[in-house]
This record gives C-alpha cells, structure tokens and sequence, in this order.
C-alpha cells in the first residue's frame, strides 16, 4: 500500500528561518509555509497538514496562541515549536498549548530529520487508526460513527452559511430474503458491491456515502439542492440496478434493487432570544428531524412499491 | 564575553576554490556545513539574506527601545540570534541572545552590548563580502529553450507556497538568465529568497514565457 507524500507546513515569521529548515527538511514531504499564526490557520483551512513546525515567537499572534487555536480546530495535526529559546518555561508552554516537541536554534539537521521522521510515522500510524475507527469494516466506507460526526459538522456549517443540505437513505429492497435464500456470504457480497456503487456516485468533495447499519445506508450530500439530491438518487438506483444481482426471492424485480427517501433543506436557529430567520415548515430545524424525514420518504418509497426515489419533507424549494 | 574578532582573521577571508566551503571569518566552518547540509550555495544565499536582514540592526533596534518599543526590538533580536547561529555565527548569536536578554534594561546601559552587535555584523559583512554574488555576476547562463512544464510546475508551487519553488528556481536559474534582463531577473530572485511568493508569480506572468522546444 502506497501513501501519498505527506505535507509539513513550516509556521515562521522570518523568510531565513523556513528556508533553513525546508533544506534540512527537503525529501521528507511536500513542505508548505505560513508567515504568521493567522496565516497558518487559514491555510489549515484550506489544506490539512500532517505536521506543524510552529515559530514561537512571532507578532500579533505568537506561537502558544496559534497552537492552542490549531489544537481546537485541528485536534489530529501534531505541531513541532522550533525556536531560539533555551527557557525551560517557554518548553512547558509550549507542550501544555498542545505541542508534541520542542526544538531549539540553532537547529541539527540530523536530530530534527529524526524528529520529523518520527513524527511523521505516529501522525501516519494515528491516521490508520482514525480511518479504521471511521470505516464500516465490512464494505469498507464510512461507518454511522463518522456519519454522526460529519452531519454534526455539516449541520453547523449549513446553518452558518444558510446553504441547503441533503439526506438520502437508502435500503436495499427484500434484503432479509435474499440473505436467506443465498446465505450470509453472498449477502455481504451484496452489501460490499452496493456500498461501492453508492460510494461511486457519491463523489463530489465534502459528501459521504456510509452504513448506517443491516442492509441500510445514507448519503450526506452538503451544499445539495433538492433537484441535485434526486439526481444522485436517480443514479444510484440506476446503477445498482445495472450491478444485475440476481435476487430470486424479490417480489418487484429479478435482481436487486433499492429504496431512497430524500430529506433536505436549510437548517434553522431554534432560539428563545432570537428570531434570525423565520421559520420555514420545509426547512428541518434539528439533524433528527432531517433523519426522520428522510426516514418517512424511505418508507414512502417502499410503501409504493420499492425500487424507487421518494423526495419527502423538506424536499421542496422554499417558497 | 568573548574577545573582538581579530584583524588576523580577515586574512583567513578570501574565497579560495570555488568547490570549497567558504571560510569567513567569524562564521564557524564545519557547524555552518552541518546547518546548510553541506550545500555551499544554499549557505551563501541565507548569509546574502541574513546581510541585507540584519546589517543595521544596530539602529533598527536603538530607535525601537528609544520609542519604547521593546517587544519588536527583542523579536528582531530574537530572529538574529536564531539566524546567526544556523549560520555558524556563534559570537554573533551569544552577543545577540545578551542583548535580547538585557532588554528590560534601557538605552545608555544598552549602547555596549549594541555596539558590540553592530561590530560583529560589519567584521561579518566585511568577510562575507568576497562571497556573495551581485546580479550581473551570475556564474551559470543557459541559452537552452525555458521548459514549459518546469516552469508551470514553479508557477503552481508558488501559488501553493510550496518550497519546492526554491528547488525549481534554481534548476531553471540559468536557463532564465539565458532569456532574461539580469537586474529585471533579480527582481525575481529577490521576491523567491524573501518567499515573496506572490510578487514571484506576477513576475512569471509579466515576464516568463516557455520558450520553443
């Protein structure tokens, strides 16, 4: 298995200090600067990093703010302080703000190679772990751990921007007869070529295919218009139907196929001291709500007959 | 405190083979080896910086602690000490920390240490002289055609203030002297050493095209 390069993001106020360390650091990974600690969270927020090395002192916002700040936002990405301070309190503040090293001037080649070395394989091992902790370990893509973790996200950030969000639940239709009629074995088959089929069409950046659990799974699509929720609905039927699995024991086809209820909309404040928006009956005002929805337009579709899209509550453009 | 760089030293200054690693003095030989990962080139052009940075900081930072400005002049300090020592300017960083440290005080107790400061930055800048290339001095002129893909690739990594523009620059350094102004060119240098990233690239745009195959 092959790892992309990794990225290190050299955090330094002075042009002479990241140079020198970009010689001493070349070969080791793709290695980006920041020139402030502003700077560097906002670069952090466009690309993530798989290491930090973090000038204590710089102005406006010194090292210790900006790593305190980083370890709020970017909890994963371990942050190295380089600096020319031999004071042992500036060690301790550095390592209580969150660092993981503390790295003195004039620098070693050959000590801070080791160090990044060494940090770089912990973030890369960390990064194994959190894909396994997020991964359904059966077909592979997401699990509903992670699900919960990016509507939570996309929830907030939805309801910041006032941008719409889609939910899209999927079923695989008379999913129990077929385990039973072709057993346990090709009944995960199944759900490994399903999952690969929706994670397929589900591809633009920020949107997630996952189980949600048995034979169920959900797509979260941010940003996603009604219109472009049904379209992506639409193709996944399409495609699982073009998988031509047969399933001896459906009643509406003679291979397999599935169900999707579709929910969406653009969160709304719940407040008692605010009335920032005014509520719309079609906008979900908390995630269970745009659960239950998507969940009811699932069973609508399977209550009119499965193999089929059912966009539901909050489904429809504001008036 | 250590002692005065001596005259006998300078005599030590000269450039001599033009492989070797420099000898300057004041500037400790095989630690500035060890820093600059044995890459001559890469050490001249962070003690060009570190020159053209730092050869009046003597003033720049009397007048901070003459206008209060204590933080900046300690961070300026700081970034010297730190700068000095990657480059194997020892004494300079010692004197440079002492400054730093004394900084709470103020200026007539100061005015020693500073001058101290000061004249191992000139004793440097004398003994670097030698050295450090000007503009029209560029050692390598390539005429070959600019490699259109090299160039878009150097284009990108400065967008993305990916290092490896420093890389990249200095592959195509000699072809872009082959096709371009020398002091225009240096405009261009000045803006990737000083990770002017952004002015580098408005310079390709206005000035580098890929030439024929």
């Amino acid at each position: 298995m092959t790892y992309p390069e990794q990225k290190i993001l050299i955090v330094d106020d002075d042009p002479m200090a990241i140079q020198s360390l970009y010689k001493i650091l070349e070969g080791l990974g793709e290695i980006r600067f920041a020139i402030s600690g502003q700077d560097c969270l906002d670069s952090l927020k466009k690309e993530a990093v798989d290491l930090v090395l973090l000038d204590a002192n710089m102005p406006m916002m010194d090292g210790y703010s900006t790593c305190r700040k980083m370890k709020r936002e970017f909890p994963d990405i371990p942050v190295m302080f380089v600096t020319a301070s031999h004071d042992p309190s500036d060690e301790i503040q550095a390592l209580e703000a969150g660092a993981v090293d503390f790295i003195t001037k004039p620098l070693n080649p050959p000590v801070i190679q080791a160090r990044v070395n060494t940090q770089l394989q912990l973030k890369q091992h960390g990064d194994k772990l959190r894909a396994l902790t997020k991964s359904d370990p059966l077909t592979g893509i997401a699990n509903r751990r992670y699900l919960d973790e990016q509507i939570e996200l996309e929830w907030r950030r939805s309801m910041r921007n006032q941008s719409v969000l889609s939910l899209l639940m999927i079923d695989i239709d008379f999913f129990k007869a077929y385990n039973d009629h072709y057993g346990h074995i090709a009944g995960d088959a199944c759900l490994r070529k399903i999952a690969e089929t929706i994670q397929a069409t589900v591809n633009r950046a920020g949107e997630l295919a996952a189980r949600y659990g048995g034979e169920e799974f959900a797509a979260l699509l941010p940003q996603s218009s009604p219109e472009r929720a049904c379209e992506v609905a639409d193709k996944i039927c399409v495609a699982v139907r073009e998988l031509h699995i047969p399933h001896a024991k459906s009643c509406i086809s003679d291979t397999v196929t599935v169900s999707i209820g579709i929910a969406g909309g653009t969160p709304f404040f719940h407040s008692a001291n605010y009335v920032m928006i005014e509520e719309n009956s079609r906008d979900p005002g908390s995630i269970e709500e745009l659960f239950t929805w998507a969940d009811e337009a699932l069973y609508k579709a399977k209550q009119t007959g499965r193999n089929r899209v059912i966009l539901g509550h909050g489904g429809m453009p504001s008036a | 405190m250590s002692k005065p760089i001596e005259l006998s030293e300078f005599a030590n200054s000269t450039p001599n083979s033009p492989d070797e690693f420099p000898v300057i003095a004041g500037i400790d030989r095989e630690r500035a080896k060890i820093n600059s990962c044995q890459n001559q080139d890469f050490f001249l052009g962070m003690l060009a910086l570190f020159i053209a940075e730092f050869e009046h900081v003597g003033e720049t930072v009397r007048a901070e602690i003459d206008r209060g400005d204590l933080t900046a002049a300690k961070r300026r300090l700081h970034n010297l000490r730190g700068n000095a020592g990657n480059l194997g300017a020892m004494d300079l960083m010692s004197s440079a920390q002492s400054l730093e440290l004394s900084i709470p005080h103020t200026l007539p107790d100061l005015n020693i240490q500073i001058e101290e400061v000061c004249s191992r930055i000139q004793a440097l800048v004398q003994a670097a002289s030698p050295w450090l290339s000007r503009p029209n001095e560029k050692s390598t002129i390539s005429t070959d055609p600019i490699d259109a893909e090299k160039l878009s690739t150097l284009r990108e990594a400065l967008l993305q203030r990916n290092l490896l523009a420093l890389t990249l620059y200095s592959e195509l350094e000699a072809t872009f002297s082959g096709h371009h102004n020398q002091e225009s060119l240096y405009d261009l240098e000045q803006a990737i050493r000083q990770l002017r990233f952004e002015d580098a690239v408005s310079w390709l745009d206005e000035h580098a095209t890929p030439t024929a195959q």
